[in-house]
């Protein structure tokens, strides 16, 4: 069962970071379909939020198609999104480039710091 | 058995203590909706404790009229709980007796399962002496005969106050676990901003004798800006708290109308912000969003 | 975006609460109320045994005193018991005093303990948010204390009325005697109603447990010291005159005696009491020149009728005094 971590001074609304959890998990394979999502009372017990937070985060998870809730049953995963990442041209792209940089000589931390300023130019923060 | 009006609701609040022309509460007026976490701020002295006293019964209002579950105090006694600052429990009685003590007391609507999870939950042993027990324990006590009784609305005074922060996260989280299965309204007073701004969804700031802010938490701070900038004046908007900021200034507001996101640097500020900010400058407006404005018909019997 | 708000949550679990081993709701408070007053009721039955035990030992004592009624002194003379060596009025006084005054203790409990202590610490406040109003918290805790101090009361009462009318009652003080008076009548009984009732209403007032106590014991003690004061006006007195007034009874409450000047006037002298015929009544009265002596007096037999007029008087004080504590009570409290 994934337990969620709320960082209340990160400035990500607290649903939002349950949505971004989620599919986090989904992505590296933690979460596949069928596994149950910890019921509401599970996450309010664990993390002391709201109730309705984690409602509203279950109905925009359902809403972009990965869950969906059975009544009386819970709230199950349906679908996966391992595999968008390393099979893809994307992906494939990626592993190519980072061969190159590390030809070129380019150490980790240069890398990493190349890659963050590429997607925070590309994806700023806060934003879907 | 869910009661879909306004689940606590007073207009013209007027409370003072003894013959001193001190109002503790003066013409306070609010409205709280069913199936809300409610926190009550406020500087200490604000009147919180006498707030919720006020709407357990167990003080009578000067002036003004106080409704809960649609009904007056005494009438809906089954079917609301509070918890005092100073968690009152029998030193004499065994936590056993104290959970029995709840079941005898509230003969129709007691679940002793949901007391003994709140009560037993890395809590005390059953035959534990009440006076024996630690601070947190004894909260935990406290609110498992609030939870026994299956109330609809919760009134807790400072809960929280005596725990460590790990019994007070764990604690919180079974309060809210409680309510997620029954839809219970909660009111909380606290002075810890801080932990109150991920569990709570409804707010109200007490000051002056009456609501200063009242209304959900989202709508509230959708009303404040933060802007930051050289320009000197702030127009049209509401200004609550203004400082300098290097060479410029910054300043809390309410927009009234666009704010011009070329000459300011707008951000959302957070609860604890607002909060401060209304704080420590007393005179700044009031805010009440729709819900929790009380009903004309009861405005109208003050 | 739509927020789904809680109201509109369905309920995971559907349970109904937990009826099993209710209790109805006075059995309930009763229950609490005595539970946590367990400590005040094991001394009151522990005292009350002790006493009604003493008292059945003084009781064995009197048989031995008894002996001496109707002498005027003892000692080693010819015609003279020997003293005895156990003060019997001396105990007897020692235990209708105990009894007597027990009202004082129950008034300061119940002001302190019963009521003012659950104020003082919140414990009220958690009764009355767990569905019990004030009034009833209020009637339930009266009637529990009324009923265990009365019952403890009447078997004191009992007691020592039993041994006080086994045997000469010129062996102890007189019947008219505040503490003889108030320990083997029923007006105790209605003492100890009153007792309650006054405590509850300091602890109402006071709402601390010791200035609750001292209240309660500073308000009651007025209404002893007026009792002893007025007793002898709740029944119409008995006259008497002539021989009668003269041979006046011993066990009689004696308001006043004196001799009726020749003009008329009434005045304090004791001289010609006790003659033993009218005649020489008659020569006492003339050597003090008086016409008659005169004897106000309540006799023995006006015991029960003071008793029963007390108890009304007392008893209706309670009802009023029951009555404020209630009214203060809702005037506080939205109940």
């Amino acid at each position: 069962m994934i337990e969620f971590r709320i960082d209340r001074r990160s400035g990500v609304a607290t649903y939002l970071q349950i949505v971004q959890q989620t599919k986090q998990a989904l992505r590296l394979g933690l979460l596949e379909p069928g596994d149950r999502l910890p019921t509401a009372r599970e996450v309010v017990e664990a993390t002391a939020i709201n109730p309705n937070t984690v409602l509203k985060a279950y109905r925009e998870l359902e809403r972009e198609g990965l869950v969906e809730a059975r009544r009386g049953l819970g709230t199950f995963v349906r679908k996966s999104l391992v595999g968008a990442a390393t099979g893809s041209p994307l992906g494939r792209e990626l592993t190519e480039w980072m061969r190159r940089a590390h030809t070129t000589g380019l150490d980790r931390e240069s890398v990493a710091a190349l890659f963050q300023a590429a997607l925070d130019e590309e994806f700023p923060e806060g934003e879907q | 058995m869910t009661y879909e009006g306004a689940a606590l609701e007073a207009a013209g609040l007027d409370m003072k203590y003894g013959r001193s022309s001190n109002h503790v509460l003066r013409d306070c007026s609010f409205r709280l909706p069913t199936g809300r976490i409610c926190a009550l701020v406020g500087a200490n002295g604000a009147g919180k404790s006498t707030l919720l006293a006020l709407a357990s019964g167990l003080l009578r209002p000067a002036e003004g009229t106080i409704r809960m579950l649609g009904g007056t105090p005494a009438e809906v006694r089954e079917r609301f709980a509070y918890v005092a600052q100073s968690k009152p429990l029998f030193p004499q009685l065994t936590v056993a007796e104290t959970l029995r003590l709840g079941a005898e007391l509230n003969p129709r609507r007691w679940d002793q399962a949901a007391a003994e999870r709140i009560a037993y939950n890395d809590g005390p042993e059953p035959g534990a002496r009440i006076r024996k027990l630690s601070g947190g324990q004894r909260t935990r006590v406290a609110l498992a005969l609030a939870f026994g009784k299956r109330a609809e609305l919760l009134l807790l005074d400072e809960p929280m106050a005596d725990l460590d922060p790990l019994a007070r996260q764990r604690l919180t989280g079974a309060l809210m676990a409680e309510t997620v299965e029954h839809g219970t309204t909660i009111v909380m007073s606290s002075h810890v901003i801080a932990e109150l701004e991920g569990a709570c969804d409804y707010l109200f700031l007490l000051g002056s004798g009456r609501m200063r802010l009242a209304g959900e938490c989202d709508e509230i701070l959708a009303a404040h800006r933060r802007l930051t900038g050289m320009q000197g004046e702030f127009g049209q908007h509401t200004v609550i708290e203004e400082r300098g900021a290097g060479r410029g200034r910054t300043a809390l507001v309410r927009p009234n109308g666009d704010t011009d996101a070329g000459s300011w640097d707008v951000e959302e500020p957070s609860l604890e912000e607002v909060l401060l900010a209304h704080l420590r400058n007393p005179d700044a407006p009031d805010l009440r969003t729709r819900s929790a404005t009380p009903a004309p018909r009861l405005e109208a019997a003050v | 975006m739509t927020v789904p708000t809680i109201g509109s949550r369905r309920p995971e679990s559907a349970e109904a609460p937990d009826r099993s081993g209710a209790a109805r709701g006075p059995r309930g408070l009763l229950w609490l109320t005595l539970r946590t007053h367990r400590a005040a009721l094991w001394c009151w039955t522990i005292l009350v045994a002790a006493l009604v035990g003493w008292l059945m030992w003084l009781y064995g004592q009197g048989a031995e005193a008894d002996r001496f009624a109707g002498y005027e002194s003892c000692g080693t003379g010819p015609g003279v018991p020997e003293c005895p060596s156990f003060d019997y009025m001396g105990a007897f006084d020692i235990g209708a005093a105990v009894i007597a005054w027990t009202p004082f203790a129950v008034a300061a409990y119940a002001g302190g303990v019963l009521v003012a202590r659950d104020l003082e610490n919140g414990t009220a406040a958690l009764s009355w948010t767990q569905s019990v109003s004030p009034a009833r918290w209020l009637t339930v805790r009266l009637a529990a204390a009324s009923a265990v101090v009365l019952a403890g009361t009447l078997l004191l009462t009992t007691a020592i009325r039993w041994v006080w009318t086994s045997y000469d009652k010129s062996l102890v003080n007189p019947w008219y005697m505040s503490d003889v008076f108030h320990a083997t009548g029923v007006v105790s009984l209605a003492y100890t109603v009153l007792a309650v009732a006054v405590g509850a209403l300091a602890g109402l007032l006071a709402k601390r447990t010791l200035p609750a106590m001292g209240l309660a014991f500073g308000a009651f003690l007025p209404v002893y010291v007026a009792a002893d004061m007025y007793r002898a006006r709740l029944w119409p007195t008995t006259h008497l005159s002539g021989l009668k007034a003269s041979q006046v009874p011993d066990d009689a409450d004696q308001i006043s005696l004196g001799l009726i000047t020749d003009d008329g006037r009434r005045i304090n002298e004791l001289d010609c009491f006790d003659s033993e015929t009218s005649a020489r009544l008659e020569r006492c009265l003339d050597h003090e020149g008086g016409r008659d002596v005169f004897a106000q007096i309540h006799p023995a037999s006006h015991y029960w009728p003071i008793q029963f007029v007390e108890t009304g008087i007392v008893l209706a004080l309670a009802a009023v005094v029951i009555w404020a504590a209630f009214r203060l009570l809702r005037q506080r409290t939205a109940s």
